[in-house]
C-alpha cells in the first residue's frame, strides 16, 4: 500500500468551557478512496474536519498531507484541500458565478473561466450562473458549495454532510458526483449519519462517538465481521409454542405462529443451521420457505454505539 | 505570498463596496443633515462666534468628519465582522492565505473605498 495521502496523529481538541470534541485520534486516509465518518451528532466528526482544514485550532497532536505537516506547510496543504462545510454558508448578494470564481483565486489558483464552467455544467448550474445566490433553492446553494469546494482543483475533498437536507433525487445525483471525482483521483472524505450513505459509496468507515475513533475498517469486512444473520422459516403449520428440544436456538416465534427467526453468526465456524433444520425435521416440524437477512451497516453502527454506551456505564 | 488570494479578497471587497454604494452615501448625507438641522434648531441661534469662526462654518466640516470617519470604519469592519458572523469566514480561513495575507486583502480594499 503507497504512503497516507493524510495522517492524523493524537488530534485531541478540549474547548475552553472543558468540553472535549476530541480524545487522541489518530486515522490515516489512504489515496484515492472514499472514507466515510459516522458518528451521532456531537460525535466530534464537524471538529475533525475543521482542524484538518485549518478553521479550528487542535489542542494537540497534527495532520500530515502527504506526509508534511498541515500548518508548517499550510499553503501547500490548503491548497490540496477542499471543504463543503454543513452550513450552507454564502456571500448571498453575490451571483453564483463570481463566488465560485472568487474561491479558486482565494486559494491562489489562476483564474479560469474554462475550468469554472465545467465545474458548473457538472453540477448542473451554468443556467443559474448568473442569478444571486439568495434566490436558489436549497438544493441548488448545496451544489454551490461543492462547486466553491471544487473551484481551486483539490485532490483531497472533505464533505461535511453533504446530504442533509436533499431530497432522493439529488440525493442519488451527488453520489454520482462523487464517485466521478473519485474516479479523476480524488481522495474523498465524508461524514454523515445516513448510514445508508456509507454503505453506498464509501471504501472504508470510520465510526466516532464521543470524540472517539471507535474503529476503523473496510467496509465489506466491517459487515462481515459484525454482520448478523438473520434466518426466517416460513411453518408449514402454525406452532403454539417453539418445543422445547429446539430451545438451544434461541428460536423466535411471530404472533401467528407461522414463522420462526433465528439469529447466527455469519462469520463462525458453526452457524448451527444444519443442526437447527436436522432438529425441526426430527420434532416434525415443516416449512415451506426459507430466507436469511444480512445486517446492515446501520444495525452494526446501533450496535457498537450502544456497546460503548454499556462500557461506559 | 499569495498574491491571488489577497487580490481576490481585494477585488470582492471592492465589488461589495460598489454594491452597497447607495445605502453607504444615502446613511450618512441624512443623518448629518438631522444632526445640523436638529442641532441647528435647538442650539443655533444661541451660539454666537466661536473662537472668531461663526456657528455654521464651525459646525459642518466637524459633521462631515465626523460622518466620514464613522462610515470608513464601519465599513471596513463590516466587510471582516460579517462573513465571521454569518459564517462564510470558513473559507478565508480554510484558505492558503497568511492572518497577514488577509490583512492586507481587507485593510487595502477599504483604503480604496
Amino acid at each position: 500500500m503507497s504512503d497516507p495521502i493524510l495522517s492524523i496523529r493524537g488530534l485531541r481538541k478540549e474547548y475552553g468551557t472543558g468540553v472535549v470534541a476530541l480524545k487522541s485520534v489518530d486515522l490515516d486516509i489512504r489515496r484515492g478512496e472514499i472514507f466515510a465518518l459516522l458518528g451521532p451528532n456531537g460525535a466530534g466528526k464537524t471538529t475533525l474536519i475543521n482542524i484538518v482544514c485549518g478553521i479550528v485550532t487542535p489542542s494537540g497532536g497534527e495532520v500530515l498531507v502527504e506526509g508534511k505537516n498541515w500548518r508548517r506547510n499550510f499553503r501547500e496543504a490548503r491548497t490540496r484541500i477542499g471543504l463543503v462545510p454543513q452550513e450552507l454558508t454564502m456571500d448571498v448578494f453575490e451571483p453564483l458565478i463570481s463566488t465560485v470564481s472568487f474561491s479558486r483565486e482565494l486559494f491562489g489558483r489562476r483564474p479560469d473561466p474554462k475550468r469554472i464552467e465545467e465545474i458548473l455544467r457538472e453540477l448542473s448550474l451554468w443556467d443559474k450562473r448568473k442569478t444571486i445566490l439568495k434566490e436558489l433553492s436549497g438544493g441548488m446553494k448545496r451544489r454551490v458549495m461543492i462547486a466553491k469546494a471544487l473551484a481551486h482543483d483539490p485532490d483531497i475533498l472533505f464533505l461535511d454532510e453533504p446530504t442533509a437536507g436533499v431530497d432522493v433525487e439529488l440525493r442519488r445525483d451527488m453520489w454520482n458526483m462523487v464517485r466521478r471525482l473519485r474516479e479523476d483521483g480524488t481522495t474523498i472524505i465524508l461524514t454523515t449519519h445516513y448510514i445508508e450513505e456509507a454503505e453506498e459509496m464509501a471504501d472504508r468507515v470510520g465510526v466516532i462517538n464521543k470524540g472517539e475513533l471507535i474503529l476503523v475498517e473496510d467496509k465489506t469486512e466491517l459487515m462481515k465481521k459484525l454482520g448478523r444473520k438473520i434466518l426466517h422459516l416460513q411453518l408449514a403449520e402454525p406452532l403454539a409454542a417453539v418445543p422445547p428440544e429446539l430451545a438451544d436456538w434461541n428460536l423466535q416465534l411471530s404472533e401467528d405462529g407461522a414463522t420462526v427467526t433465528y439469529e447466527f453468526d455469519a462469520k463462525a465456524e458453526r452457524t448451527g443451521i444444519p443442526s437447527l433444520l436436522t432438529a425441526m425435521r426430527d420434532a416434525g416440524i415443516a416449512f415451506k420457505d426459507l430466507d436469511t437477512k444480512q445486517s446492515s451497516l446501520e444495525d452494526i453502527f446501533v450496535n457498537l454505539i450502544h456497546h460503548d454506551k454499556q462500557a461506559a456505564a | 505570498m499569495n498574491w491571488r488570494g489577497i487580490w481576490a479578497i481585494y477585488k470582492f471587497e471592492l465589488h461589495r463596496f460598489r454594491r452597497t454604494l447607495w445605502t453607504g452615501l444615502a446613511v450618512p448625507v441624512i443623518t448629518t443633515s438631522l444632526y445640523f438641522i436638529v442641532f441647528g434648531a435647538a442650539i443655533g441661534s444661541r451660539m454666537s462666534e466661536i473662537n472668531g469662526i461663526d456657528y455654521g462654518s464651525f459646525i459642518v466640516p466637524g459633521l462631515m468628519m465626523l460622518s466620514l470617519f464613522n462610515e470608513s470604519i464601519f465599513n471596513a469592519s463590516f466587510g471582516i465582522h460579517m462573513p465571521r458572523f454569518t459564517g462564510t469566514i470558513y473559507e478565508i480561513l480554510s484558505a492558503p492565505l497568511s492572518a497577514m495575507e488577509t490583512v492586507i486583502g481587507y485593510v487595502g480594499a477599504e483604503r480604496i473605498s
